[in-house]
């Protein structure tokens, strides 16, 4: 029987408002977690805390190695009941955590203009990527050096308006430009983000470009219509209501292209987040 | 170490600890946190026929100690689950009850004739109580007379211990618990799911897609706890109790109250170690006291 037991506790570090409604939390873990990858996510719940009932799905904002153990980053958005609680953690508290669950995005070696479109609160998977990617931990042997292989990032990331648009400074330190979108024009472009990208894919070669996106349903739903007809890959992590995180409660699905069938339901926890978006069904 | 050990309509559990059908998958799900080994059965998701594809999202939301769940049966059908569910679940040492759900009495028929040979296999659940699809499921466990019906064709196909799941969304439960025991029932499991419904406020729209969900969780145990309670004063087959259970004191309270095992469902979500957390919970129980065999505890409630 394989054991990979990826159930454990962690301590918070701290849990910090960076916004209205917007939180960066760290939490200190000592026995899993070490190999989390962009994309992946966890279930977390305060310790011994029988109300809210369910964990809640976080995915990963950032992954370090310290001397201590290993500290996992969240930015999350308080839209009810579970992320209210969530935000009322401080230092010392003590959570449960079953991760690093799900499927990273997967890098696409050949593919050396990196895009990376979020809309509000999916700007957190993707800032993580960017990171994982300026670094180069998915080739060691480039590490460091500036080489000319080197990968272009771009990150493209809207908002409602210019308060909402939370998390620019650490994409700024990893991506090698920043376009920004308002729907008020406050800040940035005016519109979504996906007119925005649709406004600069017209002078990049497409042939070099992948794409990964997270962000609300209409906003990848437009993104899937704006690249139905081109020739890019495009990875997009999806989110949905879960209760076990582990492919049981088959509580998230999703529909999707399915070969024999036409379509059926997958789910977000097991057989994603990340999907190809040529593989997702709209109603 | 006490003597956990139970006998369910003629199938032999080392421990009253199983799983509820819809919260455990198909048993794989749940290796990399517990040895599956250690439960006294599993109880696999509910099949169909033919695989099914499930009600659209969202299909679950979280609601004062408990949540809905409209999943709508989303399964394999019995073939896929005969070819590549049961291979795994052969390899391991504990009972594995397939959990059954047609359209018709037929159909209930047909799937318990297609999976009693099947090596492996070691009960029937009969799921009349489903409450999240249109056909079948609840519409049979709702009235005396189509209960009885199916779980006849069940019985008449099969040399299985058969399990009939109840609903709690009727008048009187033990009514029906008496019926199913007539058509020749070998066990009872109740609580299913008590059909709920919650409203985003905001968009003025359920927030199931199929408007309502079967509730579960710890709002739902003094209900499943009384309904136990009142069928077992009815009926001389065991009864399996189920709703709510999260800890080792949970059980005992069905065990008391007179139930023969348990199910864990929803406290799997919470944590995919409860099963033998509670497991442990009730030897810690029984060793305190000096209770060798569980059956000094069923059954006992003073009243």
């Amino acid at each position: 029987m394989e054991k990979k037991l990826n159930l454990g506790s962690g301590c918070v570090i701290e849990n910090v408002n960076v916004a209205k409604d917007h939180f960066v939390m760290s939490l200190l873990l000592t026995s899993i977690c070490k190999d989390a990858l962009p994309g992946q996510f966890v279930m977390i719940r305060k310790q011994g805390v029988k109300d809210p009932l369910l964990s809640r799905p976080l995915s990963l904002y950032g992954v370090y190695q310290t001397d201590a153990g290993t500290v996992l980053e969240f930015l999350y958005r308080v839209v009810g009941k579970g992320t209210w609680a969530l935000s009322r953690l401080t230092g010392g508290d003590q959570v449960d955590i079953l991760g690093p669950l799900g499927k990273p995005f997967e890098i696409l070696p050949d593919r050396n203009h990196v895009i990376l479109l979020a809309g509000g609160i999916g700007v957190a998977p993707l800032s993580y990527f960017a990171e994982y990617l300026a670094k180069d931990l998915d080739r060691p042997e480039e590490r460091g050096e500036e080489t000319a292989s080197a990968r272009k990032v771009s990150f493209y990331l809207g908002a409602t308006t210019a308060a909402a648009l939370v998390g620019i400074e650490k994409i700024e330190r990893f991506c090698t430009e920043v376009r920004t979108s308002t729907d008020d024009g406050s800040a940035g472009f005016a519109g979504t983000v996906t007119e925005l990208l649709q406004q600069d894919l017209a002078g990049l070669d497409h042939r070099n470009l992948c794409l990964y996106s997270c962000g609300p349903a209409a906003m990848i739903r437009s993104l899937s219509q704006l690249i139905e007809s081109l020739d890019i890959p495009c990875q997009v992590s999806m989110e949905e209501r879960m209760a076990c995180g582990i492919g049981a409660c088959l509580g998230c699905s999703i529909k999707v292209r399915d070969a024999s069938l036409g379509w059926s339901y997958c789910q977000v926890c097991a057989d994603g987040p990340v999907f190809d978006i040529k593989n997702l069904l709209w109603e | 170490m006490p003597d956990l050990s139970v006998d369910i309509g003629g199938l032999k559990l080392k421990n009253p600890i199983m799983t509820a059908s819809g919260t455990f998958g198909y048993g794989e799900e749940y290796a990399p946190f517990i040895n599956l080994n250690d439960l006294g059965a599993i109880i696999v998701k509910g099949l169909s026929l033919k695989p099914r594809m499930g009600n659209p999202p969202p299909r679950i939301i979280e609601t004062a100690s408990g949540m809905l769940n409209a999943i709508g049966l989303q399964n394999v059908g019995v073939q896929a689950f005969i070819e590549k569910k049961m291979p795994y679940l052969r390899t391991l040492e504990v009972p594995v009850i397939a959990n059954i759900l047609g359209e018709d009495p037929e159909e209930y028929q047909r799937i318990a004739e297609r999976l009693t040979p099947v090596p492996g296999v070691a009960a029937l659940e009969v799921n009349i109580s489903c409450p999240n699809v249109s056909k079948g499921g609840i519409a049979f466990g709702a009235n005396p007379e189509s209960a009885i019906d199916v779980v006849r064709r069940v019985k008449s196909v099969t040399d299985l211990p058969v399990i009939v799941k109840l609903s709690p969304n009727v008048t009187d439960i033990a009514m029906i618990a008496e019926a199913v025991e007539s058509a020749g029932a070998d066990a009872l499991s109740l609580i299913n799911t008590i059909t709920g419904m919650s409203v985003d406020i905001d968009k003025r729209i359920p927030h199931l897609k199929n408007i309502t969900g079967g509730l579960s969780g710890p709002a739902i145990k003094p209900i499943a706890l009384r309904m136990v309670w009142q069928v077992v004063n009815r009926v001389k087959i065991p009864v399996i109790g189920v709703g709510g259970i999260m800890d080792a004191s949970d059980t005992l309270e069905f065990l008391i109250v007179g139930a023969t095992a348990v199910q864990i469902g929803t406290a799997n979500f919470i944590n995919p170690q409860s099963t033998i957390h509670i497991l442990n919970g009730l030897l810690a129980y029984m060793e305190k006291r000096h209770i060798r065999d569980i059956h000094e505890l069923i059954g006992t409630l003073k009243c």
